[in-house]
């Protein structure tokens, strides 16, 4: 075959060459000729130019400058951030993209998913898992190893992610933002009504958005956060009478037990809880104060209860333990906030934390706003972050060291907060970034402060986790700089050799 | 007239010596204008080609260290200004208004309307092909050239050229048998 064609080919060649001729004449001969002749001389012209090093540069540069009518000194500095841009270019750091998997591939368009007719699912490449109820519509707004966002248009997300502590994910729907931290969760949103809601059934999420009271929600395993358009409240969940719980069956058919025991209101007298704000008190055998109907009937304009006396509780207690949660505590309107009143909560806060009654510890903290964090001192508030670290409360000695933070901002304790919050991101939630962020806000604070070696480490070490190498190595030559027979010497050397 | 060696031939053009640059002319014009002619297919603008690798040529032939090198040399800037012609004539192909400007051919009156068609078929086919196939295609089928000589000109290696060679033949024969027109001429050919 490839005989015969090659001999057809010849053939053919040879005619069509025949046939096309050589294009030589006489004339074109002569027109060559005098066009030799031309560059002929100009080679004579070059060779008695005088030679120039940099030549062929100032002819290059003149020859522009002339055609754009450019100043030099316009055109050099031109070319300097040309270079300087280029050069930030190529030293920009890149993260890989994380492939992402749509399953069943025809209900994706480019990055947009929409479970039309079932459920879709996003499938990551470290084995992370998003599903996509019927009916909702999300799409992926970056995957790299960096960070992971997702943007819920609408419809019931279920997510199942596997922290590596470098990634950042999470989940954005409508105004609030799901901050993953390695977790099973689930997110919905309904755009025409603006209800959404977060239930976490594994590890820990970090809710912010800007219809929430606080900057953000520390949310973990078992709590559900439930944020309305017109009202803002945390309810736990109820399989009665929540629709919600259809979005997520499975997690409640899981959960529903365990919820129950962990929501349990305390028992006898003398576990009693002041509720703060309102002064709601809450006696033995009683279930939370403020069951949803007597919120609803002080919405329309009934009679808030009295300072200092129970409010009755007695639907609630019918109910059993899983109940809504009372309102947040509302200002007093003449301004005194009420500190005195605050005040015995703290004691009552720490005292559960210590006797392991964290749910309750929980439930104080977070169903009543943070109320009893607001109004009390800082020696308390200092108080109840060390003994919440201690028992492993994370979330509650992150909310503390915040309400520190923003309440006393300029006291030593609020720069050294900083550094806490860095070291409960590295130890404790495995989030490599955030602690990286905490840490730069404590140096920037107190650059020679009495944790700014150990930040500085801890900095260090986070950058060499996340694979940012450059920026490590200059934070150990720094670390090494400032402190050469540190402690964490020869974790910098080690950074600095790799 | 007086016979130049290499070396001397690039002293005499580098140095704009007008005997030197006639006796290049006469070795080497016609060869760079028939490569150029049947590369390119006979169009309007062969001249200005031409006249680019002429210029080319003469800019940077003192760069030549080895002077028996010269006439690979020129072969190969010969090769490579048609090379980047190819490519700038697919990329100018691409813009809305481009003309072909095969049409003006000057010899077209010379020759019979059925060998001018043949000619325009067999051109359409070679422009479907990446350059570099289709220079190593002119060369051996057109041209008569053996592989290694190829291979020299093309500054490769002969399986470059081999491998090439394969690609530009499948294309041409797949081409061919698409169209009833480049069959007739194929089995035309073939008969003859």
């Amino acid at each position: 075959m490839r005989c015969s064609c090659e001999q057809t080919l010849t053939d053919l060649g040879r005619r069509i060459a025949r046939e096309v001729g050589d294009g030589v004449t006489d004339a074109k001969l002569d027109r060559y000729q005098e066009f030799i002749h031309s560059l002929a001389d100009k080679n004579r012209e070059r060779r008695a130019e005088p030679v120039r090093r940099g030549g062929w540069l100032r002819s290059l540069t003149g020859r522009i400058l002339q055609r754009r009518g450019m100043p030099i000194w316009a055109f050099s500095s031109a070319l300097v951030v040309l270079t300087l841009g280029a050069a930030l270019l190529l030293a920009w750091p890149r993260f890989e993209e994380i492939p992402v998997m749509i399953e069943p591939s025809t209900e994706g368009i480019g990055n947009s998913v929409i479970a039309a007719n079932s459920e879709v699912s996003l499938a990551f490449g470290n084995g992370s898992r998003f599903d996509l109820r019927q009916g909702g519509s999300a799409t992926v707004e970056s995957a790299t190893q960096r960070s992971v966002d997702v943007h819920l248009e609408n419809g019931v997300l279920m997510a199942r992610v596997k922290g590596n502590g470098t990634t950042e994910w999470s989940v954005q729907a409508g105004p609030y933002r799901v901050v993953v931290l390695g977790t099973r969760f689930g997110v919905s949103w309904d755009e025409k009504a603006g209800v959404f809601d977060v239930k976490v059934e594994k590890g820990t999420v970090r809710v912010e958005g800007t219809r929430l009271n606080n900057d953000a929600v520390l949310l973990t395993r078992g709590y559900h956060l439930r944020v309305d358009a017109e009202k803002r409240e945390t309810i736990i969940p109820d399989p009665n009478e929540d629709a919600l719980l259809t979005s997520f069956p499975e997690l409640v058919a899981e959960k529903r037990p365990r919820l129950a025991e962990r929501f349990s209101p305390p028992r006898g007298p003398e576990n009693a809880v002041q509720w703060s704000g309102d002064a709601e008190t809450e006696a033995g055998g009683g279930a939370h104060p403020g069951p949803r109907s007597d919120r609803k009937n002080r919405r329309k304009g009934a009679p808030r209860p009295v300072p200092g006396q129970p409010e009755p509780s007695s639907e609630a207690a019918k109910t059993g333990a899983a109940a809504t949660l009372p309102l947040p505590p509302e200002e007093d309107e003449s301004g005194n906030e009420g500190k005195d009143e605050a005040a015995p909560i703290l004691p009552q806060l720490i005292q559960l934390i210590k006797d392991g009654r964290y749910a309750e510890a929980r439930l104080m903290v977070y169903k009543i706003e943070d109320a009893p964090l607001v109004k009390s001192d800082l020696v308390a508030l200092w108080s109840l972050k060390d003994v919440a670290r201690t028992a492993g409360l994370h979330d509650i000695a992150e909310r503390t060291l915040l309400t520190i933070r923003r309440r006393f901002g300029r006291t030593k304790q609020a720069r050294l907060a900083a550094y806490c919050i860095g070291k409960i991101y590295e130890e404790n939630l495995d989030n490599a970034a955030t602690a990286i962020r905490w840490y730069a806000t404590y140096l920037t604070e107190s650059p020679h402060g009495n944790m700014a070696e150990q930040a500085r480490a801890g900095k260090m070490r986070g950058l060499d986790r996340q694979g940012r190498a450059r920026e490590a190595r200059h934070e150990a030559r720094v670390y090494l700089d400032l402190y050469r027979d540190g402690t964490y010497e020869h974790e910098a050397k080690a950074v600095l050799s790799e | 007239m007086r016979k130049f060696s290499n070396r001397e031939l690039i002293h005499g053009i580098v140095n704009g010596n007008i005997a030197a640059s006639n006796a290049f002319h006469d070795k080497y014009s016609r060869r760079i204008i028939r490569w150029v002619w049947r590369l390119l297919g006979s169009d309007r603008e062969h001249d200005d080609v031409v006249q680019q690798v002429y210029t080319s040529i003469f800019r940077s032939i003192r760069n030549i260290r080895q002077p028996e090198s010269l006439d690979g040399w020129v072969n190969r800037v010969t090769i490579m200004t048609v090379k980047y012609e190819l490519r700038r004539r697919v990329a100018r192909r691409a813009r809305i208004f481009y003309r072909d400007s095969r049409d003006l051919d000057e010899f077209r009156e010379r020759r019979s309307p059925f060998k001018e068609r043949h000619i325009k078929i067999f051109y359409s086919i070679l422009d479907n092909m990446p350059a570099d196939d289709r220079i190593v295609f002119v060369l051996r089928y057109m041209e008569g050239y053996k592989i290694d000589e190829i291979a020299t000109i093309m500054a490769c290696s002969p399986s470059t050229v081999k491998r090439r060679l394969a690609r530009s033949e499948l294309l041409f024969t797949k081409m061919a048998s698409s169209d009833f027109r480049l069959v007739s001429l194929v089995e035309e050919y073939h008969a003859v």
